[in-house]
């Protein structure tokens, strides 16, 4: 076996070899050895889950080991997308001296697997590739100034984004859908348009709030609405035909969350502007 | 040994660990510290190989070379030279390291056999302790230390080389305490033999009490060794001695090795210690009356004489 950057740690990669044979059924696990010449960080194991994905695994003492900290936005930028667990023991992730690390770690987009002393493996908390990671404070900044339940409904929206970033986007445009619905029942409310409008599909139910007079300025963000429901509801799975792919579909997921946010906002706006106000 | 020496880049990996280097534990922390720092200011002494086949092998800095993988650095600076024998490589290993840095004992320790079986062959003799210090560059008393740990059973080397890969502050059982330990019960051994067989077993007592906090402090074996050596001053009897060695060495007992010195053999040791301390100060006052220089002694000290004298005084009129 190749030589890590320390001795000792055999029950901790053989226990992340156990959790990843599970989940991943039993990959092939490259033990310290490089991924990319280009990525200056040789992990302790990584596998490539899809041809597209590599999950890496870096063991250590701590649950933040100084290797993740020093390539953190290396890896970020790199063009491949590669998610990045830190295996750590678990006595050291039970210490109270060691939460804020744990918590830095959850927050710069890595995932934490802990082993005991009988070598049994446990995930704390999972990550996505790096290349799709929002960081907390992006978050809330983009959260700013929206309701606070709309905050708190968003927020379920991105932790399910950081666990897998697909099922977090379609969130977002379902409570674009919730918003939509809103809208319909405001305009029926203020008798703009027929009871029915609410209960029709959301394609129809946004071209009709469009077709309302009293919605004319606010045409453009229905328009956004409608255009970002269509393609993040039900996203393709296509499979990437090569990295190149792979990298552009990873990020399209980032660029489809934060841009979710936006057309909540201005939907939001909109719909004010003409005396409507949302409510999830 | 040829010595000369070419300054190379070389792929890390490329190059391979020389599985004689004695040293065995490479720390997390330790090892952080020193990638992190070459993260920053990449390797500034190049690290020693020799060619082996297609790849190269290394001799000196294993430490530059693994945080150079883990950074995934395409080349390392590498003084290559010509390939050493078997026992030039394992000096040269104590000689480049041992010298230069604290080796864990255990580390020292794990190669020094080694290093016994090619003299043996070579020179077709045993090397004695000097020997061997000058070939290893190691004093004699750290030779003899580590001959302590090699006599351990391979059960208890375990325990201890999974001890040293742990950070320093969470060490439990460190290899002072196994040298203390082997130390005391060689001592015990020697003079009540009835002990040898039983040996791994109260290994076991003891580390466990060590633990469990019943032996408070490694230095608490120096007592074990006084209780039998007191055997050799005929101040216990062999009998009282091991009575209270059994307690210690039982798993059951609550009994540490400071309360079965205490028992036994405490008083004793602090007599002799008196015992010294009045034949000095006795040479002294006897220096002092024969030059005369009474006059001169500070009020302090001759208040503490008084003192002095009043409990002795007391102490030799119960005596009667």
């Amino acid at each position: 076996m190749n030589s890590g950057l320390a001795t000792g740690d055999a029950l901790l990669i053989d226990g992340a070899k156990g959790f990843f044979d599970s989940q991943f059924a039993d990959p092939a696990v490259h033990t310290n050895e490089a991924i990319d010449d280009r990525l200056l960080w040789t992990p302790s194991m990584y596998f490539r889950a899809t041809h597209h994905l590599v999950v890496a695994a870096e063991v250590s003492e701590t649950p933040y080991p100084a290797i993740l900290r020093l390539r953190h936005a290396e890896v970020m930028a790199f063009q491949e997308p590669i998610a990045v667990y830190c295996v750590c023991p678990e006595d050291v992730y039970l210490r109270k001296e060691s939460q804020p690390d744990v918590r830095l770690l959850r927050a710069h987009g890595y995932g934490l697997i802990t082993v005991d002393a009988e070598g049994n493996a446990t995930k704390r908390h999972g990550c996505i590739p790096l290349i799709q990671f929002i960081t907390d404070t992006d978050f809330q900044q983009q959260i700013d100034g929206l309701p606070k339940k709309w905050r708190a409904r968003l927020s379920e929206s991105y932790e399910k984004y950081l666990v897998n970033a697909v099922s977090g986007v379609q969130d977002v445009s379902e409570v674009l859908e919730g918003l939509a619905l809103s809208a319909a029942k405001g305009a029926a409310r203020k008798r703009w348009a027929t009871a029915s409008l609410a209960s029709q599909g959301l394609a129809d139910m946004l071209d009709g709030l469009s077709g309302i007079p009293e919605c004319k300025s606010a045409r453009a963000a229905i328009g956004g609405v409608r255009s970002y429901v269509k393609q993040y509801r039900n996203p393709s799975h296509h499979y990437p035909r090569n990295k190149k792919e792979a990298v552009k579909k990873y990020r399209g997921a980032q660029h489809g969350f934060r841009d979710g946010i936006r057309q909540i906002h201005s939907f939001r706006a909109a719909m004010a502007g003409i005396g409507l106000n949302l409510s999830l | 040994m040829p010595v000369s020496q070419k300054l190379q880049q070389i792929s890390p990996v490329d190059i391979r660990a020389n599985p004689e280097n004695p040293r065995l534990v490479f720390r997390h922390g330790e090892m952080e510290n020193l990638m992190v720092s070459i993260a920053k200011h990449g390797v500034q002494v190049p690290i020693t190989i020799y060619r082996e086949g297609k790849h190269y092998r290394l001799l000196d800095g294993e430490r530059r070379w693994r945080c150079a993988r883990k950074l995934n650095l395409p080349l390392i600076p590498a003084l290559v030279q010509a390939k050493p024998t078997e026992l030039q490589n394992l000096l040269l290993m104590y000689n480049i390291h041992a010298l230069r840095e604290q080796w864990d004992y255990f580390t020292i320790a794990s190669k020094l056999r080694r290093i016994i079986d090619l003299f043996t062959t070579e020179q077709g003799r045993a090397p004695n302790e000097v020997e061997l210090s000058e070939a290893t560059g190691l004093t004699r008393g750290q030779i003899r230390r580590c001959r302590l740990l090699l006599d351990l059973p391979e059960r208890f080397t375990e325990l201890l080389l999974a001890e040293l890969e742990l950070p320093k502050p969470r060490q439990k059982l460190s290899e002072d305490l196994f040298i203390e330990m082997e130390r005391a019960l060689k001592a015990v051994s020697r003079r009540m033999p009835s002990y040898r067989p039983r040996l791994d077993g109260i290994r076991d007592t003891l580390i466990d009490k060590y633990r469990a906090g019943t032996i408070a402090s490694i230095t608490d074996f120096r007592q074990l060794a006084k209780i039998a050596t007191a055997t050799d001053k005929e101040a216990v009897t062999t009998k009282e001695a091991q009575r209270a060695l059994d307690r210690v060495f039982d798993p059951r007992s609550n009994e540490g090795i400071r309360e079965a010195y205490e028992s036994t053999v405490e008083f004793m040791y602090d007599e002799q210690k008196a015992a010294r301390q009045v034949t000095v100060l006795v040479e002294y006052i006897n220096g002092v009356i024969e030059t005369d220089s009474a006059n001169e002694l500070d009020a302090e000290f001759l208040e503490e004489l008084r003192n002095l004298m009043r409990a002795l005084r007391k102490l030799l009129a119960s005596d009667r």
